[in-house]
């Protein structure tokens, strides 16, 4: 019996790891992929964690953060967890190889990219859709390239891949961005953006490789056009992954944990807490991911401690 | 150790009959370097007598990326005989792959 199980290796389950390691917490985190760091793994340089006066890249960020918590006595196991069983008493996390069972839990399995949901998507992800700039930017080298958002990951990843393509259009459903301003002011005085307002992409057609195209709708004036393009990138907001949670845990009506209200982590049952992307909150960002994997691990401690278990 | 693919190996190397998977990576493609060692991994573990394990750099080798419309890294293809029958995107678990790999054996 562990003390406490941590599902999600990104930064909310790692920095959990680390406290939970600190407070010398017998405890297991289990990723489901063959590595940890979760979306900072997609991200290429970060510039808004604190401590670090140049720029980090995400992969070394994440390394950093698993060699930390292993150094404090982090157990980690990449295995994708298949069911969960939670109670008050026990918390019971089963994976293909294994199973495992502790006192408490940290819920910290994050989100990923939301898909558009329109024809052609799926047809050509890996073939001229990308959810991932810093990925696949430099297969786009003098190329056009559509992106759809206009939040500040949507700006970010166009300024990257505006390095190597020789045209970004950004298409944006409403008619001012949601990026914050030093992003903002960038994007405005590159050359090579395009900024498309009120649109939604309708289909994308990469059938044959001359005659690349997207579809395209504009809300104002209710007319629809087609861009010549040769990929596209989807940067449109996140999906929790909490398809395993349902029915045990309470969700918003977006599928992200809900917190008890006014309770720091907490959900609907005693001894399980939540961190991170998957948690229901505006801003989800590095520094606050690890934030609630700090706060987290803190009142898993607190609970062990205050029922004697 | 995966085969490293260039243009000169790469039709024979899928052409032999058994199943190959073709890892298109990059220096620069950092969940690349994550499922790198999984891959290496695998051609240690699986029967190389059924499957081949090969990687190809899509820097040098522009012409096969292009050829077979890569545009997002880590890419897995999956041939037999020549064609391709299966493809994987991102950096996915161990097992999916394996899984896949059991579908065309």
């Amino acid at each position: 019996m562990h003390d406490l199980i941590i599902i999600g290796g990104g930064p909310a389950g790692l920095t959990a790891g680390i406290y939970a390691a600190r407070y010398k917490l017998k405890t297991v985190l289990i990723e489901k992929a063959p590595f940890t760091g979760g979306q900072l793994l997609k991200t290429s340089h970060i510039e808004n964690y604190p401590g670090f006066d140049e720029q980090v890249l995400g992969y070394d960020l994440a390394t950093k953060m698993e060699n930390q918590a292993v150094r404090f006595g982090l157990e980690v196991k990449k295995e994708p967890v298949t069911k969960i069983e939670f109670s008050d008493d026990k918390k019971s996390v089963y994976t293909e190889e294994n199973e495992y069972h502790a006192k408490t839990a940290i819920i910290a399995t994050g989100s990923q990219p939301r898909m558009l949901g329109v024809p052609g998507e799926k047809e050509f992800y890996g073939r001229g859709v990308s959810y991932c700039g810093t990925c696949d930017a430099p297969f786009f080298k003098d190329k056009v390239v559509a992106v759809i958002g206009g939040g500040n990951t949507a700006i970010e990843e166009a300024l990257h891949i505006a390095k190597y393509a020789s045209r970004v259009y950004i298409i944006h459903r409403r008619d001012e961005l949601r990026a914050d301003k030093i992003c903002q002011e960038k994007a405005f005085a590159e050359e090579k953006m395009e900024f498309v307002w009120d649109t939604i992409i309708k289909s994308i057609d990469f059938q044959t490789s001359e005659d690349r195209k997207i579809t395209v709708f504009n809300k104002k004036t209710e007319k629809e056009s087609k861009i010549k393009v040769d990929g596209v990138f989807v940067f449109i907001g996140l999906n929790p992954n909490t398809e395993l949670f349902k029915g045990q845990i309470d969700l918003t009506k977006d599928g992200f944990i809900a917190q008890r209200p006014g309770e720091e982590m907490k959900t609907n049952i005693a001894g399980v807490f939540v961190a991170g992307d998957v948690r229901d909150k505006e801003l989800r960002q590095i520094v606050n991911a690890a934030g609630d994997g700090a706060v987290a691990a803190f009142e898993a401690n607190k609970f062990l401690t205050e029922h004697n278990i | 150790m995966a085969l490293a693919l260039t243009e000169k190996n790469f039709d024979k190397t899928v052409n032999s009959g058994k199943v190959v998977l073709v890892d298109f990576w990059a220096e620069w493609c950092m969940p690349c370097r994550m499922i790198g060692p999984i891959f290496e991994e695998l051609a240690n573990e699986m029967d190389a007598e059924k499957v081949t394990f090969t990687k190809c750099d899509v820097d040098t080798e522009r012409n096969i990326a292009v050829k077979y419309s890569i545009t997002s890294i880590p890419s897995i293809l999956f041939f037999k005989g020549g064609q391709v029958m299966d493809q994987v995107v991102g950096a996915v678990p161990k097992r999916v792959i394996v899984d896949k790999i059991n579908e065309l054996i």
